[in-house]
């Protein structure tokens, strides 16, 4: 038997007017999926978050979340289902200003169902913000503001997370943070819906949902993904004393094609441009570990390289707010970037 | 939670909900203001105009004897009598002229303060002249001006004879009450209360009554305009919130429920501070107006103040209402 997808959207229409927003859309997201919607401005990513948010309705088509026909609910059902099968996360982040970090979070389970201090105060830690449940949105980072909205989104446990640009107002220390407190989220098993402009972003994504003009286009091919992954994990394997490349592994062909690796006195090894591109990923991804470790007050993850990259545009900047750290939390060593201040 | 929401709000909206309790402070001391005062009136304004004149005149019946002098002390002792004065009239030239020998018990400019009064009330073998008496040759110890008849009047003091007519002021909500105790209790009487005196006081509340309530409906009407324009600046800052509120799953009826709360807050605390601003005003205008007056809260102000709070804040919550009916989360969410 087979499962029907969490979220099942067939010839969705939203128009306003003359204006067609969303046009014919299709879309089947599997429980536990990571999607992207990326598109240009006007190309309908937000109308499509709001539908599945509830908070507004499809002209034509039908939506099917959870079992509940958006399409046909009423406005009651709307507002149960916006209460118990999603949660929002905001670009402006949307905190009641004379509330407190914790109070805001409370807002979300008073609606739910009863307030439970203890639980709200979980899903702060969880977010890194164990001291700052009494601090009001003001006394907050944009960063800080955001894991605090985090937390009011995962509070009532919901099935669906519906992120609307979340690191469009971060720099990018909070941007790698909220990132990485995402990709936690889609570890646990949380299905995402993340909408986007930024492609490095969508990346992280399993799968990338492109929109113009209110219509599916091609989305961006998942090699280079897959390539970064390759190189990180080749990095890592011959940093240990004894490591070798074999070269009937996964990607290596295509690599050695791509001019990524070649033999050196009979063994597999990084040609210049294929050690500055894994050197690369792995800087990115062993700074992610040491922010995760050191802002979100939790323990790294066990095995060291599982953590999402920060994304290129902002590496430099996590690495100096790091204070250009030499190790992992693993102990594996970063390598240093151009800004980074000489060793010694 | 609703509770420390309610109050985090209240404290965060510090100057516009000051501004609104203002209004239904002023609209609830308006209303106290009127039931109050209007609750004093009646007894006050009737002791008041006391000060114009004898609401009731008791004469022998036609036929009959004068009545005995000792009867005026048996109608100013009757329950509801405010004064009574026993007088008797005389031509001073028996046949002739329009000079009279006026005789009373008490000093008669008593019941009437519109006469202009100076000296003394005569003893016996003493006068006091109205404004166009001739010079007599008792002792003079007063003039008194009236502007009628009793001008060519001397007045004298009643010898202990028998008198023509009793002037009586009576409370004014009392009259028939009074009417009625003075025929069973002096025989041979015929009581009658002055009409034209009983319609004044009448009229004159009506009037008093009409000032306050203008009064009290333009203060009404420029609270809810006040009110019902800060609740929409109010409403306007807060489209995120309740755009946020009903995106994690608040049902419009919760938010308006939650408005609602908000405003009742603010409502019960101006309703109580204006019913007691109002009692107070109305206290003060009765000492002014009627000459009586203490503060005390009044079921009728009570009443006032309350259901004039609720008027105005029902303005508040009908703009809250529609204001949010027609709100649309993911626009203004969205910062359009």
């Amino acid at each position: 038997m087979t499962v029907p997808p969490l979220i099942d959207l067939r010839d969705v229409g939203r128009s306003y007017g003359a204006l067609n927003a969303l046009d014919g859309l299709s879309l089947a997201v599997e429980p536990g999926e990571w999607v992207a919607v990326t598109g240009p401005s006007g190309s309908g990513k937000t109308t499509l978050l709001n539908i599945l948010a509830g908070l507004d309705r499809a002209t034509r088509g039908r939506v099917v979340v959870d079992g509940v026909d958006l399409t046909s609910v009423s406005s009651r059902g709307l507002a149960l289902y916006r209460r118990h099968v999603v949660g929002l996360v905001f670009q402006q982040f949307h905190l009641i200003s004379y509330l407190s970090a914790l109070d805001n979070v409370m807002l979300a389970q008073y609606v739910h169902s009863v307030t439970d201090r203890g639980e709200a105060e979980e899903a702060l830690r969880a977010v890194g913000l164990g001291a700052r449940l009494t601090h009001l949105p003001r006394e907050l980072s944009g960063g800080e503001q955001q894991r605090v909205c985090i937390a009011r989104a995962l509070i009532n446990r919901p099935k669906i997370i519906l992120a609307d640009e979340p690191t469009g107002n971060l720099d990018g220390v909070n941007e790698a943070m909220v990132m990485s407190l995402l990709a936690d989220l889609h570890r646990q098993g949380h299905t995402l819906v993340l909408v986007t402009h930024d492609p490095s972003i969508a990346a992280r994504a399993d799968r990338e949902i492109r929109l113009e003009h209110g219509r599916r286009a091609e989305a961006a091919a998942p090699e280079a993904v897959e390539q970064q992954s390759l190189l990180a994990e080749l990095w890592s394997t011959l940093e240990t004393p004894a490591g070798r490349i074999a070269i009937e592994r996964r990607g290596v062909a295509e690599a050695m094609a791509a001019g990524l690796l070649h033999f050196v006195d009979g063994r597999l090894a990084f040609t210049d441009s294929g050690s500055a591109q894994a050197r690369d990923v792995i800087r990115r991804e062993r700074l992610a570990e040491a922010l995760s470790a050191l802002t979100l007050a939790r323990s790294p993850i066990t095995e060291c390289g599982r953590e999402e990259p920060i994304a290129p545009g902002v590496v430099d900047q996590v690495c100096a707010f790091l204070g250009h750290p030499a190790v992992c939390p693993h102990g594996r060593p970063i390598p240093r970037g151009p800004a980074c201040c000489p060793v010694g | 939670m609703m509770g420390r929401l309610l109050f985090a709000s209240l404290r965060h909206r510090g100057r516009q909900l000051g501004l609104i309790a203002l209004s239904v402070l002023a609209a609830a001391a308006s209303a106290a203001l009127l039931g109050a005062f209007s609750d004093r009136l009646e007894g006050g304004l009737a002791r008041d105009l006391a000060a114009f004149g004898p609401n009731i005149l008791v004469r022998a019946e036609a036929g009959g004897p004068p009545l005995p002098f000792g009867e005026v002390a048996t109608v100013e002792a009757l329950p509801g009598v405010l004064a009574a004065v026993g007088v008797r009239e005389r031509p001073l030239v028996a046949g002739a002229g329009a000079e009279l020998e006026v005789a009373s018990t008490v000093d008669l400019p008593r019941l009437h303060p519109a006469w202009v009064f100076a000296g003394r009330w005569p003893h016996a073998g003493e006068v006091v002249l109205g404004a166009r008496a001739s010079a007599p040759d008792a002792r003079v110890v007063g003039t008194l001006t009236t502007g009628d008849r009793f001008d060519a009047a001397r007045f004298v003091a009643l010898d202990g004879a028998a008198v023509d007519r009793i002037e009586v002021r009576a409370d004014a909500g009392r009259l028939a009450e009074v009417v009625r105790a003075i025929a069973a209790r002096v025989p041979g009487a015929d009581a009658a209360a002055v009409v034209r005196v009983r319609a004044g006081d009448a009229q004159l509340a009506r009037r008093l009554r009409l000032l306050l309530l203008g009064i009290g409906g333009v203060t009404l009407a420029l609270a809810a305009l006040t009110v019902a324009a800060a609740s929409a600046a109010l409403l306007a800052e807060r489209r995120v919130e309740i755009g946020l509120f009903l995106a994690l799953g608040y049902s419009r009826r919760r938010v308006h429920g939650l408005l609602a709360c908000e405003l009742l807050a603010v409502a019960v605390v101006a309703a109580l501070a204006g019913q007691v601003l109002g009692e107070w005003s109305a206290a003060t205008l009765a000492r002014r107006v009627l000459g009586a007056g203490t503060f005390g809260l009044t079921p009728l102000g009570a009443i006032a103040a309350v259901s004039a709070a609720i008027g105005i804040v029902g303005v508040a919550v009908l703009v809250a209402v529609q204001r949010v009916s027609r709100l649309d989360p993911a626009s203004v969410l969205r910062g359009e």
